[in-house]
């Protein structure tokens, strides 16, 4: 039996794709290439520009001695941040 | 089909010329649809895999890298797509039309070719462990290593399970195939 079986195992066959396995396949590829290319969120500007509010805000506070001041630069990045990212999601972005 | 050309298509790819990805597309397209097919026992299922590990191959391109072979990172990955996608549904077996299917030199006639089919699909009932061995060993020509390196296991484990598998299938088959009890 154990010949029969291998012999029945090693049977080859394949499965033909349909004609137009191709065509769509490669629409979806260009659907994700389409949305790679989107306008990217601008992670190295953010990074600059938030190390800059950070020290901004943090000689701020010790010159004045208020200390609520760093939670409010800290809530002024957050927001900044939303509202880049909501208006590239707006106009198709990717981030 | 050369590791050659898939190279030169995949650094094309990257460079931006989707139509280097069509070709691999359609170099590949029989191999991933049919070794989907022996997973799932389904040809429109198959299809919808077999697509899914081009999609993901296609957004991974840059993890490849010319580590390794391109057809065995391919080949990873789809049978992973597979792999996760039985994990969700059980596989289902239809009929192929005889013009879906392109017979080879061991299938002389009808009633061995309702013999193979047989086998398939005690095959794909198999326990996972056991089926993924027998999927990529048998029907997607792969040698002990080959399987070995796709699933990520040691070549004595395949060769076990191997082993082990076979012994189910001539349980099982001994009767169904009026074949010789083990």
């Amino acid at each position: 039996m154990s010949e029969q079986l291998e012999q029945l195992l090693q049977t080859q066959d394949t499965v033909t794709p349909s004609e137009r396995f191709g065509t769509r396949t490669m629409t979806r590829i260009r659907g994700v290439d389409g949305e790679r290319s989107g306008l990217p969120f601008p992670w190295a500007r953010f990074a600059i520009g938030a190390a800059g509010v950070a020290v901004a805000g943090g000689a701020l506070a010790a010159s004045s001695g208020n200390a609520t001041g760093i939670a409010e630069m800290v809530l002024a990045l957050v927001g900044t941040a939303l509202a880049i990212r909501g208006s590239l999601w707006a106009v198709g972005g990717s981030y | 089909m050369t590791e050659l050309e898939d190279a030169q298509d995949v650094e094309r790819t990257l460079a931006g010329d989707l139509d280097a990805y069509a070709n691999i597309v359609d170099r590949w397209q029989g191999r991933l649809v049919t070794l989907a097919f022996r997973f799932c026992g389904d040809r429109a299922w198959a299809e919808d895999l077999a697509q899914t590990a081009l999609v993901r191959a296609f957004r991974r391109l840059d993890q490849w890298q010319n580590k390794g072979s391109f057809s065995g990172w391919l080949i990873t990955l789809a049978t992973n797509v597979n792999r996760s996608a039985l994990r969700a549904q059980r596989p289902r077996f239809e009929t192929l039309h005889e013009a879906d299917l392109a017979h080879g030199p061991l299938e002389p006639d009808a009633a061995q070719r309702d013999a193979a089919r047989t086998v398939r699909e005690a095959v794909a009932r198999l326990p996972p462990r056991y089926r993924d061995v027998f999927v990529l060993f048998y029907f997607h020509e792969c040698d002990i290593a080959a399987t070995a390196s796709t699933l990520g296991l040691p070549a004595g484990t395949v060769k076990a399970r191997l082993a082990r598998g076979r012994r189910i299938l001539r349980e099982e088959l001994a009767t169904r195939l009026g074949l010789e009890a083990p």
